[in-house]
């Protein structure tokens, strides 16, 4: 079944307009990583009966993430295959996607029917509002979006879109160097962070959501060094009063940031009394695990 | 141009690697598919996944490679001035002599469309934006018309030669690739490529003015919204463009 044809059937999206209270489709996505190989990690939730809920516990219809690469037009698609759990109030879903590309991915997650169904509307199982009359007869296609979920994007101003992270050889090991590029050309990552191989290997697998582990206390502790020396690269360009210093001329991604730690630290780099150590510390605070060395172990 | 040109830390030296092929201007300006666009693709490669392809859709690195071609003596500079409707040899030196001797009304336009003409064949991305590699840039546009022709032939199991002259025309390429970039980038889908790619071999398809091509393009678009065509197999995707194009009025 195809062709174009209005939209007569019901669409489960965050707000669950057209559903019943507590019937959502949310998904929440976490980029892994700041090197060449990340993993984008998407979690679909359809919380509350619906008829969504059963036909995806069923098989008739099943998760898809969607990629969009924009600076080379590169889309993907990635239907989910995995087990879901079903156990709490909410199905879940858990899907992790490798990255093919360094560039943040816009994410488009939907539920999509298997095949041509029928839905008989029934209240309360189907979890719709009155709206759908019960006992209403509705032809679904394959293929048909029965959940949508607004687009996610990343930030500009995420840690991903602002640093690149490569190794250099030459470097011994435990040892790093940020080069700040503030006028880097748009699309470019205005941070370039050489590592040696053990730093490269521990930031692929850094995240930007609170520390858990000795370990990734470990990474955090990294980016935040890393930080530390870019706003100390700003704050010595804001003062030195070149004439060709231009805020315009920044970088967009760099100006975001800015913008994000004067916002949440109250610090701007170019005041003159700045400081780079603490900025980068309210930015992204040091952990300190007091029983880490049992997370070592594990 | 070395002071101004963004490199995203590339060196051009090894961008351009052993790449030596003396271009003519009108070559430049407008590769042929054979030999030139053959030799471009050739020189830079196939793309593994990932990387490097982003590398290929990233104006520095066409900017890096354009000045190295420069001081390698394989461009003129003075060929940057030459736009795609320039038929002539010189064509370049005098779009630049004519900016800059011109006068009255017209003499700011004529110097604005030159600079412009000098940005897109250096790959800037200041008059359109870093779409430019796919839409304007010579060197960019024929590596990619490849490319695409060479991802498709490994989904389609379809010869890549075929591709490129009966789906992917330098007229088709410039539709499809402008779609890409303006928000129908929906397309790029390895399915719904798949199904284009099918459908401009087909009978239909091989007919059709570019104009339809965007209209069938664009009818599809309403259609992703809904419909998870991405996951829709290429030949399901190929009937639903010859739905799209027998439902079209003509004209």
């Amino acid at each position: 079944m195809s062709g174009t044809i209005a939209l007569i059937f019901p669409v489960l999206d965050e707000d669950g307009a057209g559903f019943v209270g507590g019937v959502g489709y949310n998904v929440s996505a976490t980029i892994q990583g700041l090197s060449s190989s990340r993993m984008l990690t998407v979690e679909h939730r359809l919380a509350g009966p619906s008829f969504v809920r059963d036909w995806v516990q069923s098989g008739d219809a099943r998760f898809s993430t969607r990629l969009l690469f924009r600076n080379g037009a590169r889309r993907e698609a990635h239907p989910f295959e995995g087990d879901f759990d079903n156990s709490g109030e909410a199905l879940v879903a858990a899907q992790r996607i490798a990255l093919s590309f360094l560039e943040a991915p816009e994410v488009a997650c939907s539920v999509v029917t298997v095949r041509d169904l029928q839905l008989v509307v029934c209240h309360p199982q189907s979890g719709l509002t009155d709206f759908w009359p019960a006992g209403d007869r509705i032809d679904i296609p394959q293929y048909a979006r029965i959940g949508r979920h607004a687009t996610l994007t990343f930030d500009d101003d995420s840690l991903g879109s602002l640093i690149h992270v490569i190794e250099e050889k030459e470097l011994a090991s435990g040892q790093m160097k940020a080069e700040v590029k503030p006028q880097a050309a748009e699309g470019e990552k205005p941070v370039t962070l050489l590592c040696a191989r053990d730093i490269y290997d521990e930031l692929q697998a850094f995240t930007e959501s609170p520390p858990a582990s000795g370990q990734e206390a470990m990474r955090s502790a990294i980016v935040t060094q890393a930080l530390c020396a870019i706003y100390g690269h700003m704050n010595m360009l804001a003062r030195s009063e070149d004439e060709n210093y231009n805020e315009e001329d920044i970088n967009s991604t760099l100006r975001s940031h800015g913008e994000r730690l004067k916002a949440e630290t109250g610090q701007a780099w170019d005041d003159d009394d700045f400081n780079p150590s603490l900025a980068a510390t309210k930015m992204r605070s040091y952990t300190i695990l007091k029983n880490s060395y049992v997370d070592d172990e594990d | 141009m070395n002071d101004h040109l963004p490199t995203d830390n590339i060196d051009g030296d090894g961008a351009l690697g052993n790449f030596d092929h003396q271009f003519t201007e009108l070559e430049f300006v407008e590769p042929p598919l054979d030999p030139t666009q053959k030799y471009i693709w050739e020189a830079f490669g196939p793309a593994e996944a990932g990387g490097n392809e982003e590398l290929y859709a990233d104006c520095c690195f066409w900017g890096v490679v354009v000045r190295e071609m420069v001081e390698r003596g394989l461009v003129d500079a003075s060929w940057l001035a030459a736009g795609a409707s320039d038929t002539h040899d010189d064509a370049g030196r005098d779009n630049i002599e004519n900016a800059l001797s011109a006068e009255g009304e017209d003499a700011a336009k004529t110097m604005d469309d030159c600079v412009r003409r000098v940005l897109r064949s250096m790959c800037n991305p200041r008059p359109r934006g870093a779409r430019i590699v796919f839409n304007d840039f010579p060197l960019g546009k024929s590596w990619w018309r490849w490319r695409w022709a060479e991802r498709m032939a490994g989904l389609l199991n379809i010869e890549r030669e075929d591709i490129l002259e009966q789906a992917l025309g330098s007229s088709n390429y410039a539709i499809i690739a402008a779609k890409m970039h303006s928000g129908r980038s929906y397309l790029s889908a390895d399915n719904v490529f798949g199904g284009l790619i099918l459908f401009l071999r087909g009978p239909q398809g091989m007919q059709l003015p570019g104009k339809r091509l965007g209209k069938i393009i664009d009818e599809l678009a309403a259609q992703s919204a809904w419909q998870a065509i991405e996951l829709r197999a290429p030949t399901e995707n190929q009937d639903e463009f010859e739905r799209l194009h027998r439902g079209l009025p003509d004209g």
